[in-house]
């Protein structure tokens, strides 16, 4: 552990646990990965090195790269993350992708000593990994293999000690169902396909329990920056930084809504014994930031207070968005009655109900209801919804009678279709359950939206009975943000050419909340947002709401600034949903955060001098990781030359949506076909890529070393 | 309505350590003056002897002593019979304990205070109410205080005054310290206690929309701090629609989910309230 | 009514309040007064959900219903007091209680979220101090019981001794440590589960009736 080894920040040892030989070794973290941060930056690094990019996902010769960063448990707030990194099986290309999980096993993995584990080859019978501090074995998980997370989880903690960690697949991963996750803590998930590639290794958990400790150059400091960031500059949830509700001390508050929903009235009812009234929350004090949010109340309403409990999340958050319920009307259908989540898997289930709801107890709780069935089982069996595109893809295919033609009457009537019409809750169990046996045309929509519309022709209009093609669709369900498979996560509907720019780039939806967090946050647009971004990046940075206007540079600027931050957070690691600390509750700031923070941060904690350009400077080497693997694994699998036709292609929606409206009008979000290839060519430029394919030029490869990338690249004739 | 929960800036004092208090008197490793027993042998020996009965179980361990004495307990024996003890009443009963910490530090000698100004015990009373959440009219004060006109001027010309402020409503005009209060939501508190909900709804809407810019919808008025019932905004929404002072104030409905909006047409279209509007409620702003 | 009249000064407050140290509390009824001050419902006091311990500076309340699992009581007790970040070895424990802990609650248990963090009881009689074969646990001149580093030699024995394993041995260091009332672990509690409430608002709450 690093305390032990005397380094800072880092744990110093990357675990390697090899299933076909049982070997199991460590390595120094630094120097090698010193440049690469941690996390995602590591796990690309390793995936680079040790695996060809046209490796079949759920083979043998896959690696799986769990990772964390020098600030993970280092006393930093919002810094229970953990990055996987492996190759997708289920989008577009089959390149690189990266799933980011919470709960508490981060620090327990950063407390055992552990920068990383790369998990490769594959094992012959179902096994956990067991990393107990210096120990580490390969457990036999036969008792355990073929059941939910949560029942795994208990299991394995029980088995191993109350200390222990544990993060499982379910049923779905067993089953190599690419739409498929890791559930730790209660309900806290890594998806992106995570699930199946380690069901192909026969890995059903990671079981983690660390005694150690992470060295810090300057203990004092970390509390010192800590304190500060959590009176004088987070806010709420995803940092909304002003209160949903006029509160005394604020002079904002949202009108609509936004996730700061703590307030005076807003109970935690509950709460063992007696509600807990959630209150004030002021600016300028620690002991009320944890009753800021309640996420259930956002998603839901006033009626989400009835089943909340209490607010739980990841390790070293103050923030707290997982509400955790007690939702007794399940107990009517034999359904666990605790449910905690924070996201999609809650939120979006009534939509599965596709003949309608009703309500239980209360008017309007079917969504509370259904949700927190819906996410209870989804967590446990383990599926992914792909941030809700699994769930409106079978929602087309129903209502498009797509479905139905591509099941045999036999399979149709072996569907428990009255459960769903019926709006019971057991419907959202039977749906998961046959997500995560993966037969049949469930199979196919587990595969997820990219191989699903190939499949079924749903990518071509003239291929299917509906005559749609479900990428372009303008329809209230189709949010798929690229043709690559994977849907918008606050895209040009909250923050113009900027937010579409970042979404398009990855492997999997974008995880990436730099604008949304203050476009959504409730504060003013002219007295506040617009004041304090312009005053990081320029005039014309940011728009008001739904009211955009043309690319300029200096919205270039913050598209790079958000989509370079992503692997910041991601391999140092720190909540993608909480950082940066863009704006601040503090009036006498004048709502101004603080961009250096994160550097003051790793400064504090290695003990060396960080500064935002040379944290820049880093996460921009990873994003043209990204970038260069995803060229080669599109060369490799699909023959294709050109990124920015092949991948950053954006379906037609986001540009013919709302058609009372033009572009550029006051009242839409709907982009511009002109703008958005200026754009393209204007971020390329920026990021040093080749203007026609998207491509990073060797020169820019060279200037973050990674001249080995070019040089893959040159032999695959996609650079010169 | 009850306070748990609820905890108020200034209510309980955060224990705040400054990094030269920790590392002297609270670090285990850097405390050389650690006090010795006068009788070290003694002492070890009684220890050693405690030790050896902890070890083979012969000891009673605090809690286990504790329990032993329920029955004396009147706490207990109230819980027992279903009843409950005043708290200073159990503690009265309870035996003297020795208290093991050095004497407080006293509280530092009042510096004498300065013949307090009738504008600065006024401005003191108004900070207080403010914390209290209150705002303090004009006309109340007046009833109790002949001189107030003089007070007040004063009062504003004295720089420990500054955070004194006023909200002009249309009945009264009130005071706030904005130490205590944000300005705008000082207005928003007057319009809420001058009981004008036409007033209150227009007012809002319009700076709603010029401010964010946003329109309103109607549930924003059923939640703190407003609280006003659906019959009082119906009614609301009928005055609004007569009064030609209103007239710039409109309303909407959603088209997905039939929620009530308002917009004042003084400071955006129609067309961008509705966009706005349904944005929201489509989930725009959910993913 | 009793003589909270008496309660005019902070020292005679922290004297009686010394009494309840790690007792329960349920059978006793406190004025809103009290209970709005100290946080806490009738309700918890009644459940047994709220243990009060006086520290130099003030009463610490421990309230269970409030934590949230957030882990940051550990990570300033260990960064105030270890110069490093952990929570093995912190002195205030809230992650072994997270899942399912030897009280039955935690995350896979029944009692799903109730977690919260366990303190030392600061006991009058130490069953970790009465173990210590050492004589290295003992109250120095400001009344705060604390692990003599010199003394220590890394037994355990008052890790096994205290009945609720409160110290524990830093496996680096080889030496035991336990809470030394630094009130960090308040200092950095989000939701106000962990609390110190000064003698001063106690003995202001004592003479409202």
């Amino acid at each position: 552990m690093s305390v032990k080894n005397g380094i800072n920040g880092w744990a110093g040892s990357v675990l390697r646990v090899n299933l076909t030989t049982g070997a199991i070794t460590t390595e120094d973290t630094l120097p090698k990965y010193k440049p690469y941060i941690g996390g995602m930056g590591l796990g690309y690094k390793v995936i680079w090195d040790e695996v060809p990019l046209d490796t079949d996902p759920l083979g043998p010769d896959a690696k799986v790269v769990f990772a964390v960063g020098p600030l993970t448990a280092s006393g930093v707030p919002c810094s229970g993350r953990m990055n996987v990194s492996c190759l997708s099986c289920w989008s577009k290309g089959d390149s690189i992708v990266d799933a980011h999980m919470g709960g508490h096993i981060a620090h327990a993995f950063k407390y055992a000593g552990y920068d990383a584990l790369i998990v490769e080859g594959q094992s012959d019978k179902p096994v956990y990994i067991k990393i107990d501090d210096e120990k580490v074995t390969i457990e036999d998980a036969s008792e355990v293999w073929g059941k939910g997370t949560f029942e795994t989880n208990a299991t394995l903690t029980k088995a191993n000690g109350d200390e222990f960690d544990v993060a499982s697949i379910g049923q779905a991963g067993e089953n190599l169902v690419p739409m498929s996750c890791m559930v730790t803590s209660f309900g806290n998930s890594g998806g992106g396909g995570v699930g199946a590639v380690l069901g192909s290794k026969k890995v059903k958990a990671l079981v983690v329990r660390g005694t150690g400790a992470v060295k810090i150059a300057r203990p004092l400091e970390v509390k010192l920056l800590s304190n500060y960031m959590i009176k004088d500059l987070v806010g709420g949830n995803n940092n909304h930084n002003v209160p949903t509700v006029p509160q005394t001390w604020a002079e904002y508050s949202a009108t609509t809504k936004n996730r700061w929903q703590g307030a005076p009235g807003v109970t935690w009812d509950k709460a063992p014994n007696g509600p807990i009234d959630m209150g004030e929350q002021p600016s300028g004090v620690i002991n009320v930031a944890a009753l800021r949010c309640n996420k259930g109340v956002f998603d839901f309403g006033e009626i989400a207070e009835k089943y909340t409990v209490k607010q739980g999340g990841c390790s070293s958050c103050p923030v707290r968005c997982y509400t955790e319920y007690d939702m007794d009307p399940l107990a009517d259908y034999d359904l666990p009655t605790h449910v905690s989540n924070t996201c999609i898997p809650i939120t979006g289930q009534t939509g599965i109900y596709c003949e309608g709801t009703h309500d239980f107890v209360d008017e309007g709780d079917a969504k509370v209801i259904l949700g927190g069935a819906g996410s209870r089982a989804q967590d446990d069996f383990g599926v992914w919804c792909n941030y809700g595109n699994l769930k409106t893809d079978f929602i087309r295919a129903y209502k498009d009678g797509i479905l139905k033609e591509h099941m045999t009457e036999e399979e149709w009537n072996a569907v428990p279709w009255d459960l769903m019409k019926d709006g019971d809750p057991r419907w959202a169990v039977e749906f998961y359950r046959l997500i995560a046996e993966g037969k049949g045309a469930w199979g196919v929509i587990g595969k997820g939206s990219y191989y699903m519309y190939k499949e079924w022709g749903l990518d071509d209009a003239t291929k299917n009975s509906a005559g749609k093609n479900y990428y372009d669709e303008v329809s209230g369900q189709n949010t798929n943000v690229t043709y690559n498979g994977y849907p918008k996560h606050h895209s040009s509907e909250d923050a113009w050419q900027s937010g579409l720019l970042y979404n398009v780039l990855y492997n999997r939806d974008c995880m990436i909340h730099h604008c949304t967090n203050f476009v959504r946050s409730g504060s003013p647009y002219e007295e506040v947002i617009k004041p304090v971004l312009e005053s990081f990046f320029g005039e014309g940075c940011v728009d008001a709401p739904k009211a955009y206007t043309p690319i300029n540079e200096n919205k270039i600027k913050l598209a790079k600034w958000a989509f370079n931050g992503k692997q910041w957070h991601d391999s140092a690691t720190l909540c993608n949903w909480m950082y940066p600390m863009t704006l601040s509750t503090s009036k006498k700031r004048g709502y101004k955060g603080d961009l250096d923070l994160d550097a003051k941060y790793m400064s504090a904690v290695v003990g060396e001098d960080y500064t935002r350009d040379s944290i820049d400077f880093d996460c921009e080497r990873i994003s043209n990781m990204l970038r260069a693997m995803t060229a080669i694994s599109f060369k490799l699998r699909l023959d294709s030359s050109n990124l920015r036709k092949d991948h950053d292609a954006v379906p037609a929606w986001v540009f013919d949506k709302e058609p009372d409206f033009k572009a550029f009008e006051e009242g839409t979000v709907k982009m511009d076909r002109d703008d958005w290839e200026k754009s393209l060519d204007m971020f390329y430029e920026a990021m040093g890529w080749d203007k026609e394919t998207g491509i990073p030029t060797r020169e820019t490869l060279e200037k973050f070393d990674l001249g080995d990338m070019a040089d893959k690249l040159a032999e695959l004739g996609l650079i010169s | 309505m009850a306070l748990f929960g609820r905890r108020k800036p200034g209510f309980s004092k955060e224990v705040k350590l400054k990094p030269e208090d920790i590392s002297g008197e609270f670090s285990d490793r850097n405390d050389p003056a650690m006090v010795r027993n006068a009788n070290p042998k003694m002492e070890k020996a009684e220890m050693a002897a405690r030790a050896q009965a902890v070890m083979d179980g012969t000891a009673k361990p605090a809690a286990e002593a504790a329990a032993a004495s329920a029955s004396e307990d009147l706490a207990q024996a109230a819980a027992a019979r279903g009843e409950t003890v005043d708290l200073f009443e159990y503690l009265d009963s309870l035996p003297e304990v020795a208290d093991p910490f050095p004497p407080s530090e006293p509280d530092p000698e009042p510096a004498p205070e300065p013949e307090r100004k009738p504008a600065e015990m006024l401005a003191e009373y108004i900070r207080e109410r403010t914390k209290a959440v209150s705002l303090t009219g004009r006309k109340s004060l007046a009833k109790e205080e002949p001189h107030l006109d003089e007070m007040l001027e004063e009062l504003r010309g004295l720089e420990s005054c500054k955070d004194i402020c006023t909200v002009k409503g249309n009945k009264d005009e009130y005071f706030y310290s904005d130490e205590h209060m944000a300005h705008n939501y000082a207005r928003i508190a007057m319009l809420v206690l001058e009981k004008d909900i036409p007033l209150t709804i227009a007012e809002m809407v319009r700076f709603n929309c010029k401010t964010y810019p946003s329109p309103t919808p109607l549930s924003y008025f059923e939640r703190h701090p407003y609280y006003y019932t659906e019959p009082q905004l119906k009614h609301a929404l009928t005055m609004l629609s007569r009064n030609p002072d209103y007239s710039d104030v409109k309303t909407f409905v959603t088209e997905n989910n039939h929620v009530t909006y308002l917009y004042s047409e003084k400071h955006m279209s129609f067309k961008y309230a509705r966009a706005l509007a349904e944005g929201v409620e489509s989930g725009e702003a959910d993913g | 009514m009793s003589d909270q009249k008496r309660f005019l000064d902070k020292d005679y407050t922290r004297r009686q309040f010394l009494k309840l140290s790690g007792k329960s509390l349920v059978g006793v009824a406190m004025s809103s007064a009290m209970l709005s001050t100290l946080g806490v419902t009738a309700g918890a006091l009644a459940e047994d959900q709220v243990r009060v311990w006086a520290f130099p500076q003030g009463l610490l309340v421990v309230n269970a219903d409030r934590c949230v699992g957030c882990q940051r009581c550990e990570i300033n007790c260990t960064l105030t007091n270890d110069g490093c970040c952990s929570s093995y070895i912190s002195r205030v424990k809230v992650t072994r209680n997270l899942y399912s802990s030897r009280n039955g609650n935690g995350l896979y248990t029944e009692n799903n979220w109730t977690y919260f963090p366990d303190t030392c009881r600061q006991c009058e009689d130490p069953a970790c101090g009465n173990a210590c074969p050492m004589g290295a646990i003992v109250a120095g001149e400001d009344g705060i019981r604390r692990v003599d580093q010199d003394k220590c030699v890394g037994c355990g024995a008052c890790v096994e001794a205290c009945p609720w394993h409160m110290p524990t041995v830093n496996p680096v260091t080889n030496k035991s440590s336990k809470c030394v009332m630094c009130g960090a672990c308040v200092e950095g509690c989000p939701s106000g589960a962990l609390s110190i409430v000064p003698w001063d608002k106690i003995t202001a709450a004592a003479q409202e009736v």
